[in-house]
């Protein structure tokens, strides 16, 4: 995994800040893949609860971040009860990794 | 004084730009949110191309008032305060201070939604429909910047300028 103890400090921090401390988020992409290099920070977090706007509750979580480790593109997949299933929810929770 | 002039003229080239980028935001938004949109509008759009066309003109110009006003107007604006520019961030925090941005947390999340727009169009009719409603709401956030930038020029730069660009009507905040 290919992210630093302070970069995955802060994204824990923050999403439980955000949703709370039931929130589940996992690396997935290309920063999990030890051999690359660079690429964007792509994460899957699941919450228990249902959110009244997915896409602003994540596009706000990457702000915080963005704001917290410096500018760089961070791709979050929000996943609450009442999203609709997608093949790449299934492939982020199996090569996820669990931060 | 070539110089001077050459860059008084990039400002006013720009404030304009985004002054007309902004008339086209704010007509666009008030045309595509007189519906209410939710995941069930979202997948009208199949079937009704001209309000698709309306929707893809919202999120293009939502995204390019964005890129004029943070990545050319603000960096200019800071070249004539003999500021160096650096990277998106940083002159966002620049603004903040100055007090032209309310808040730069709201602008990155602008700018996250806008490459939810773009990319994750209609793979969620949901998320589409949120994305597109946070994104109008956002929308005031963008006028009142440039009108503080606008503001903040003129009293420095615009005493000699015959024709200084306006300022846009304020957006009204989508409840």
């Amino acid at each position: 995994m290919r992210l630093t103890d302070e970069q995955r400090h802060a994204i824990v921090e923050e999403t439980a800040r955000t949703f709370g401390p039931g929130a589940c988020v996992r690396l997935f992409g290309s920063r999990v893949d030890d051999n690359a290099c660079g690429g964007d920070i792509d994460l899957y977090v699941e919450v228990g609860q249902a959110l009244p706007n997915r896409a602003a509750a994540a596009s706000r979580l990457a702000a915080r971040l963005q704001l917290a480790l410096g500018e760089q593109r961070i791709d979050i997949i929000l996943v609450d009860p009442e999203t609709k299933p997608q093949a790449i929810h299934a492939v982020a929770r199996r090569e996820g990794i669990a931060l | 004084m070539t110089t001077t002039g050459q860059s008084d003229d990039r400002l006013l080239f720009l404030l304009q730009t985004v002054e007309k980028e902004g008339r086209h935001l704010i007509g666009t938004t008030g045309r595509l949110f007189s519906d209410t949109i939710d995941a069930i509008w979202v997948q009208r759009l199949e079937d009704h191309p001209e309000l698709a066309e309306r929707t893809d003109a919202f999120a293009t110009r939502f995204g390019r008032m964005q890129d004029t006003l943070g990545d050319k107007l603000i960096p200019e604006l800071r070249r004539r305060l003999l500021e160096t520019p650096g990277a998106a961030l940083d002159n966002l925090n620049r603004m903040e201070k100055l007090g032209l941005l309310a808040s730069v947390t709201d602008w990155m999340e602008a700018r996250n939604l806008r490459n939810r727009l773009v990319h994750e169009y209609m793979r969620d009719e949901a998320e589409f429909a949120g994305a597109l409603n946070r994104a109008a709401e956002l929308v005031p956030l963008l006028v009142s910047t440039y009108n503080a930038v606008n503001a903040y020029a003129s009293n420095r730069f615009g005493a000699s300028v015959p024709h200084w660009p306006a300022p846009l009507p304020a957006a009204k905040c989508k409840s």
